[in-house]
C-alpha cells in the first residue's frame, strides 16, 4: 500500500472539525484536561521527590549577637555529631550569603534588597545540617539548644546569651507532604485511567460519525478495489490528530500554569524550592504526547474495527 | 474467462436469487444479461464483485474460484473489474476532476501519475473541458460517460455495467452502449446488465436472459453485430 499523502490527510483532519465541531471539540477538551491533570500529578510527585531527597535538613539560625565564639561553638558541636554519624554534612551560610541568595530567589524585589548590605543584612546566618535519619532531628536540637555563654554586656554586667535564634527542621513536614502526595497519586491514579477511557470512547464516537458521514465514499472505495488499510488509515489519522492536538494544548496549559501553581504551594512550605519547569519538561511532554496520541489512535482503531467492513 | 458453475445464492430470509446458474464468458467477449426486476441481475453483479458469497457452486475468474480468495486479497480481485453503476456515484461536493483524483488516489496513484491518469480518463470520456464542473451541472449522458471513464481507473480487464442506460433516453442509451462497445473492441470483456432488450439487440451481441435467477435463454452473438454497432454509434 502506498503512503497516504500527508497534505491530503491533514486536509481531511481539518474537515473533521467542520463536520462534527461540537463532538470534536468535546473530545479535544476532555483529553487535554485529562492530560493536564496527569502532567500536574507528575510535576507534583517530582517536586515531592526533590523535597524527599533533601530530607533530613535541620536549619540552625544564629542570633544577631552571635560572634565568632558562638559560631565556632556551634561548629564544634556539629563536628562532634558528624563524627558520631548523626549528621551527614554541614553547610554554613553567612548573613551576606543569605542576603545574596534571597536576591537571586526573588529578583522582583531587587529594589527592596538594594537598601541592604552585608553589614545590615536582615537575614540570619545559619547552619544547614543534613541528618542521617529521623532520630537526628532531636539529637541536633538537644545539642544546640543547651548552648549558652556567659558574657559581659557593655556595662560590664554578666549576661547569658544564646547564639541560637531558632532551630527549624522539616522532618515532620516532609513526612506529611509525602503522605499527602501518596494520597493524591492514589486518587488520581484511579481517576486518570477512567477519564482516559472516557476520552477513548468519545474519540471513537467522533471517528464513527466520520465513518458514517463518509459511508458513500467508503462503499465506492471498497468496490473499486481500495485496500482496507487505506480506508481505515484516514480515520486512524484523524484520531491521531485529535490526540496530538490535545497533547500540544495540554503541554501549553501546564507550561503556563506550572509556575503560578507550584509557587503558591511553595509559599506554604518553608525551605521548599520548587523544581524549575525545564527540569520536568521532558517528562511532562512525554506523558502528554504518549498518552494523548495513544488515546486518539486507540479510539479510532476501535471505531474502524467495528464500523468499517473488511469484506 | 469467467465461468459460472451451478451457482446458487439463497438469502437468509429464504429468497433464492440465483438458482443453479451456469454459463461462461470468454476473454474479450461482450455479453448482455437481460432480465426483469428481481431476475437476479444485481445479485449476479454482487457475487462477481464478492459483495455477496455464493451459497453453493462457484464463480471462476481465469480458472481461480473467487470463493477461495482471502478477505485481505478481495481488493486485488475488484481491481480487475471496472464497475459502471446505474445511478451516478460521482460525489456532488467534488468537481469532476476531484472525483477522479479521489478514485485514483484510492487505488494508489500519486503525484504526477495521478494527474496524468485523471486527464487521460477525462479525455477518453470527452469531459476534460468540463473537469471543473460539479456533477449536477452535467447531463445524464455526461455523468454516465464519467462513470465509464472512472471504471477504467484500475485498467481492468473486465467491465461490468449495471443497467447503465436506465436513466437515459434512447439516444443517450445508444451513446453509452456504444462507448462500452468501443472498450470491448479494444479487448476488454464487457458484461452489461440491462432491462432494455430492444436497445441491447441493436448491437447483436450475445445475450443471456434471466428469470427468477435462472438462465432461460442464451443467444449467441449475431454475425452482423459489428455493422449494427457502427451504425448505432
Amino acid at each position: 500500500m502506498k503512503k497516504i499523502s500527508l497534505k491530503y490527510s491533514l486536509s481531511g483532519c481539518l474537515k473533521l472539525f467542520f463536520r462534527n465541531p461540537i463532538m470534536t471539540l468535546a473530545s479535544l477538551c476532555l483529553l487535554a484536561s485529562t492530560l493536564v491533570v496527569f502532567a500536574f500529578t507528575f510535576a507534583v510527585t517530582h517536586n515531592i521527590d526533590s523535597i524527599s531527597e533533601n530530607e533530613g535538613n535541620v536549619c540552625i539560625f544564629l542570633s544577631d549577637e552571635c560572634d565568632e565564639e558562638g559560631i565556632s561553638a556551634v561548629r564544634d558541636i556539629l563536628s562532634e555529631l558528624t563524627d558520631e554519624g548523626v549528621v551527614d554534612y554541614v553547610d554554613y551560610v553567612s548573613k551576606s550569603e543569605a542576603l545574596e541568595a534571597q536576591k537571586e530567589r526573588y529578583p522582583e524585589y531587587s529594589k527592596l534588597f538594594a537598601s541592604f548590605t552585608a553589614e545590615n543584612s536582615p537575614f540570619k546566618a545559619s547552619y544547614t545540617v543534613s541528618v542521617v535519619d529521623e532520630y537526628g532531628y532531636s539529637k541536633v536540637r538537644r545539642a544546640v539548644n543547651n548552648l549558652t555563654f556567659d558574657k559581659l554586656d557593655s556595662e560590664g554586667m554578666p549576661v547569658l546569651y544564646d547564639p541560637i535564634y531558632q532551630v527549624y527542621d522539616d522532618g515532620e513536614a516532609i513526612t506529611e507532604i509525602e503522605n499527602l502526595g501518596d494520597n493524591i497519586v492514589g486518587v488520581l491514579g484511579l481517576l486518570i485511567p477512567i477519564t482516559l477511557l472516557v476520552c477513548i470512547v468519545l474519540i471513537s464516537a467522533v471517528v464513527r460519525m466520520g465513518i458514517f458521514d463518509k459511508r458513500e465514499e467508503i462503499s465506492l472505495m471498497r468496490l473499486i478495489g481500495t485496500t482496507h488499510k487505506y480506508i481505515s488509515a484516514q480515520f486512524i489519522f484523524e484520531g491521531l490528530f485529535i490526540g496530538l492536538l490535545s497533547s500540544v494544548g495540554a503541554i501549553i496549559v501546564v507550561r503556563l500554569m506550572y509556575n503560578s501553581i507550584i509557587t503558591k504551594i511553595a509559599e506554604g512550605i518553608k525551605l521548599f524550592t520548587p523544581l524549575d519547569f525545564s527540569q520536568i519538561a521532558v517528562g511532562v511532554g512525554a506523558i502528554c504526547l504518549i498518552f494523548g496520541i495513544l488515546s486518539g489512535v486507540t479510539g479510532s482503531l476501535i471505531a474502524t474495527a467495528r464500523y468499517i467492513r473488511k469484506d | 474467462m469467467i465461468e459460472f458453475i451451478n451457482v446458487v445464492k439463497k438469502y437468509p430470509n429464504g429468497t433464492v436469487a440465483i438458482n443453479e446458474l451456469s454459463f461462461n464468458v470468454s476473454d474479450g467477449e461482450a455479453l448482455f444479461i437481460h432480465g426483469k426486476t428481481d431476475s437476479g441481475k444485481t445479485t449476479l453483479r454482487k457475487l462477481m464483485l464478492l459483495e455477496e458469497k455464493v451459497t453453493s457452486g462457484d464463480i471462476y475468474f481465469d480458472e481461480v474460484p473467487i470463493s477461495k480468495i482471502r478477505t485481505g486479497n478481495i481488493y486485488r480481485h475488484r481491481r480487475k473489474i471496472g464497475v459502471v453503476f446505474r445511478e451516478s456515484r460521482l460525489f456532488v461536493h467534488k468537481t469532476l476532476y476531484e472525483n477522479f483524483l479521489f478514485v485514483l488516489r484510492a487505488v494508489d496513484y500519486r503525484g504526477r501519475a495521478l494527474k496524468e491518469k485523471a486527464r487521460k480518463l477525462l479525455e477518453f470520456a470527452g469531459l476534460w473541458e468540463l473537469r471543473k464542473s460539479y456533477p449536477e451541472m452535467l447531463t445524464p449522458v455526461q455523468r454516465q460517460r464519467a462513470e465509464i471513464a472512472r471504471a477504467l481507473a484500475t485498467d481492468p480487464k473486465i467491465i461490468i455495467a449495471d443497467e447503465p442506460t436506465a436513466s437515459l433516453d434512447v439516444q443517450g442509451g445508444l451513446e453509452i452502449l456504444g462507448m462500452l462497445m468501443k472498450l470491448n473492441a479494444a479487448g476488454k470483456t464487457v458484461i452489461i446488465f440491462t432491462k432494455d432488450e430492444e436497445l441491447s439487440e441493436q448491437f447483436g451481441k450475445r445475450m443471456i436472459t434471466l428469470d427468477f435467477g435462472e438462465v432461460v435463454s442464451d443467444r449467441p452473438e449475431l454475425r452482423e453485430s459489428t455493422e449494427v454497432k457502427n451504425e448505432a454509434v
